[in-house]
C-alpha cells in the first residue's frame, strides 16, 4: 500500500515537473540557436569586433 | 517574352504529369483524401513521364519525340484535370488557410518562380552546371540519351534530368529552373498529406509546411537543378502509403514509388530498402499481420520497384558492365566494369569521402546528431541549416504521438535512414525527407506545448516556430536575391554572366561565331554546359580520358580524326596554357584574360602526323 502511494506521488511529482522541463528544453534550444547560429555569424562577428575595438585602449 | 517559353514549357509538362499520374488513380487506398490522390498523382506521373522519356531516349530524342510523349499524358490529362476542378471547389471552400503561414510558403514559392527564371552561372562546383543540365543538353544535341563520356556522374539515374530536357527543348535554357516550382510544390503537398496522417488539421500542416518551405537545407535541393527535394517527394510518398497499405495493390503503388526514388537518385536504394525494412517490423509487431502474407506483399513491393527502376540500372548494366555505375568497391567483385579506370573510381571515392565527412563518425557524433546539424549545418553542407523547430519541438511531437503505429513506423525509418546516411555520406540535402517528417513533428510538438506549457512554454514555443521561420526565410531570399535581379534586369543578368562564369568570353564567341563547328576543350575545368555546339572534351574532372590520351600532345596526334574546328585552351590550376604560345598549326582568332581559342589551320593535321 505504502509503496503504491510513493508511486502515485512520484508520478504526480513527475506529471509538475513535466511542463517545467518542456519550456527549459525549448529555452535551452532557443539559446543556444542565439549564441551558435546569431552570434557565430560573419555579421555579428564584426559587429562584436567592431564594439571590442571601439571600446580598447 | 524571353521568360514566357519557360513558363509555358512547365505549364505544358506539368499538365503531362497529371495525365500519367492518372494511370495509378485505381492503386490508390480508398481512404485516402483529396489531398493524398493529388500529390500521388502528381509525383506517380513525374515519375512516369521521367522514365518514359528515358526509355524512349535511348532509341530517340528529338524535340518531336519529347512532345508526342508530352501530347499523350495531355490527352490522358483531360477527363482528370476536369474531374479535379469539379471536386477541388468544394474541397478548397472548407479549407481554412491560416495567413502567417501561408504568406510563408507563398512567398518562398513566388521567389523560388522568379529566381528559377535566370539563367545559369557558375563553374563546375556546382553540380547542375557540371552534370544535372550537361547531360540533358547534350542528349539534346545528339538525339540520343548516352551519358557524357567526360562527366561519370551523367550515369545516374536521370529521371528528373530527362524531364529537364524535355523542358529545354520546348522552353529553352531557363525551363529547368523554373521546374523548382513543380518539385518543390510537389514536396510541400506531400508534407501536408503526411502532416494531416499524423493528426494535424489544416492549419498544423500549413505551418508545417511553412517550416519545410523556410528551412534553407531544404530549399537548397529544390532549386537550380538540384534533384534532390524531388527525391525526398518520392520517398515521402513511398512512406505515406506504406504504413497504410492493407491490399496488394496498395503494396504495388508503394513499390513504384520505391522504384521512381531509386530512378532519381542512387541513395533511393537504401531509403526503399529501409522502408520496406520498417514496413514488415511494423505489419507484423504493430498490426499484428501474418508474417507469410506480409513477406508476400512486400515481395510484390520489390518486385514493381525493380520493373520501375529497371530501365535505368539495366541501360547501365548492358551498356557499361554494372548496373550501379560508377560503381562502389563493394560491386567490383561482381561486375566488370566497362571505360572506368581504377584512378577515376579512385578520385571520386575520395571525393565522396571528403563531402560527406560532416562532423566525423562515432557513437557520439551520431547521439549528436541533432545539435549538430541545427547548431552546426555549414559542416554538413547544409547553408542555413534546418532553423530551430527540429531540434526544439520535434521530440515534444514524438512524445504526443507515440501511440499511433504509423508514427512507429516512421520513427524507425527516421532512425534507420540517418543510420545510413551517417555512415555512408553526411550532406545535408540527402535526407530532406527526414526535414519533412521533423518538420511535421515539430508542429505536432508545439500543439503539445501548447497543450501542457504554461504561458511562457506557449510563447517559447511561438518563438522557436518564428525564429525558424524567419531566419530560413532571411537565408533563403539573401541566396536568391541575385537570381530575381538577373531576371528582371538584363543589364544586371549580362553583367553577373560575365562576373560568375570563368570563361564566359570564350562561351560567348563559341556560341555565336559561325565558323566554330566543333570545338576541342583541353582544360579540364571548363564547363562544357554553357557550350552550345558539338565539342570534344579529353580530360574530364574525375580524370577521364575519353580519347584514351594521357596528355594534350597526345590529344593533338589525334586532331585529324577528331573533325574540330577550333580549340579552347584557359590557364589551368599550374599557372599556364595547355598549348604553348604562338602554336605552330594555329591561329589565335580570340584572346581574353586568361581564355584563347584558336583556330585549326588545315596544315596542322599534316604537322601532327609527321611529329
Amino acid at each position: 500500500m505504502a509503496d503504491e502511494e510513493r508511486s502515485q506521488k512520484l508520478l504526480a511529482g513527475a506529471r509538475l515537473l513535466w511542463p517545467w522541463i518542456v519550456e527549459l528544453w525549448i529555452f535551452l534550444a532557443i539559446a543556444f540557436f542565439f549564441l551558435i547560429r546569431v552570434l557565430e555569424s560573419h555579421s555579428a562577428q564584426r559587429f562584436l569586433n567592431g564594439i571590442k575595438s571601439h571600446f580598447s585602449p | 517574352m524571353r521568360l514566357l517559353p519557360a513558363i509555358f514549357a512547365n505549364v505544358f509538362l506539368f499538365v503531362a504529369a497529371i495525365g500519367f499520374g492518372n494511370l495509378f488513380r485505381s492503386l490508390i487506398p480508398r481512404s485516402f483524401s483529396w489531398l493524398d490522390r493529388v500529390v500521388l498523382l502528381l509525383l506517380g506521373g513525374l515519375g512516369l513521364l521521367g522514365t518514359i522519356l528515358f526509355c524512349l531516349g535511348q532509341v530517340w530524342f528529338s524535340r518531336a519525340a519529347i512532345l508526342a510523349v508530352l501530347l499523350v499524358g495531355v490527352f490522358l490529362s483531360v477527363r482528370p484535370l476536369g474531374v479535379a476542378i469539379r471536386e477541388c471547389r468544394p474541397t478548397l471552400a472548407k479549407i481554412r488557410v491560416p495567413a502567417l503561414p501561408a504568406a510563408a510558403v507563398i512567398a518562398v514559392l513566388i521567389l523560388t518562380a522568379v529566381g528559377g527564371l535566370a539563367l545559369l552561372t557558375g563553374d563546375m562546383n556546382n553540380d547542375t552546371i557540371a552534370y544535372h543540365y550537361l547531360g540533358p543538353k547534350v542528349w539534346l544535341r545528339e538525339s540520343v540519351i548516352r551519358p557524357v563520356p567526360d562527366e561519370v556522374l551523367t550515369y545516374f539515374p536521370v529521371v528528373v534530368e530527362t524531364q529537364y530536357a524535355a523542358l529545354m527543348s520546348m522552353g529553352g535554357q531557363r525551363a529547368p529552373g523554373f521546374f523548382a516550382v513543380i518539385g518543390l510544390g510537389s514536396l510541400l503537398l506531400m508534407t501536408g498529406s503526411l502532416a494531416i496522417r499524423l493528426g494535424l488539421d489544416s492549419t498544423g500542416a500549413w505551418w508545417a509546411a511553412a517550416l519545410v518551405a523556410s528551412m534553407p537545407a531544404v530549399y537548397r535541393g529544390a532549386f537550380g537543378g538540384f534533384v534532390d527535394a524531388l527525391f525526398a517527394a518520392f520517398v515521402l510518398a513511398g512512406a505515406r502509403l506504406a504504413f497504410d497499405a492493407e491490399e496488394l495493390r496498395h503494396f504495388a503503388l508503394f513499390g513504384i514509388f520505391c522504384g521512381f526514388s531509386m530512378s532519381t537518385k542512387y541513395t533511393g536504394i537504401v531509403a526503399s530498402g529501409l522502408l520496406v525494412l520498417c514496413l514488415f517490423v511494423v505489419s507484423v509487431w504493430a498490426y499484428r499481420r501474418k508474417s507469410a502474407s506480409v513477406l508476400k506483399w512486400l515481395a510484390a513491393s520489390c518486385a514493381v520497384a525493380a520493373v520501375a527502376a529497371s530501365p535505368f540500372y539495366l541501360r547501365n548494366w548492358i551498356l557499361y558492365g554494372c548496373p550501379i555505375y560508377p560503381p562502389p568497391p563493394v560491386l567490383l567483385k561482381f561486375f566488370s566494369v566497362k571505360y572506368m579506370r581504377p584512378a577515376e573510381m579512385q578520385e571520386l571515392l575520395r571525393n565522396v569521402l571528403e563531402t560527406g565527412r560532416g562532423m566525423g563518425g562515432g557513437t557520439a557524433n551520431f547521439l549528436l546528431l541533432p545539435f549538430h546539424l541545427t547548431y552546426h549545418a555549414a559542416n554538413f553542407r547544409g547553408g542555413g541549416g534546418l532553423g530551430l523547430a527540429l531540434l526544439a519541438l520535434g521530440p515534444l511531437g514524438i512524445v504526443a504521438r507515440r501511440r499511433d503505429p504509423f508514427v512507429k513506423g516512421l520513427l524507425l525509418f527516421v532512425v534507420l535512414q540517418v543510420g545510413a546516411w551517417f555512415v555512408t555520406a553526411q550532406v545535408a540535402r540527402y535526407i530532406i525527407h527526414i526535414y519533412v517528417i521533423g518538420a511535421i513533428f515539430s508542429v505536432l510538438g508545439w500543439n503539445y506545448a501548447v497543450e501542457i506549457a504554461s504561458r511562457n512554454g506557449r510563447t517559447l514555443a511561438q518563438a522557436v516556430i518564428a525564429i525558424s521561420i524567419f531566419y530560413g526565410l532571411w537565408i533563403i531570399v539573401l541566396d536568391r536575391v541575385e537570381d530575381v535581379h538577373a531576371v528582371v534586369s538584363s543589364s544586371f543578368e549580362a553583367m553577373r554572366w560575365d562576373r560568375e562564369t570563368p570563361a564566359a568570353a570564350s562561351y560567348d564567341y563559341i556560341n555565336e561565331e559561325p565558323s566554330v563547328k566543333k570545338i576541342l576543350i583541353l582544360n579540364r575545368g571548363i564547363s562544357a554546359y554553357f557550350i552550345d555546339k558539338p565539342y570534344i572534351k579529353p580530360f574530364g574532372r574525375w580524370g577521364e580520358q575519353t580519347l584514351g590520351a594521357t596528355n594534350v600532345p597526345q590529344v593533338l596526334s589525334q586532331l585529324p580524326r577528331l573533325h574540330a574546328t577550333h580549340v579552347l585552351d584557359v590557364i589551368e590550376d599550374n599557372g599556364s596554357f595547355a598549348l604553348p604560345d604562338n602554336p605552330p598549326g594555329f591561329t589565335l582568332v580570340f584572346a581574353r584574360t586568361n581564355q584563347r581559342i584558336y583556330r585549326i589551320d588545315e596544315e596542322r593535321g599534316v604537322w601532327s602526323r609527321e611529329r
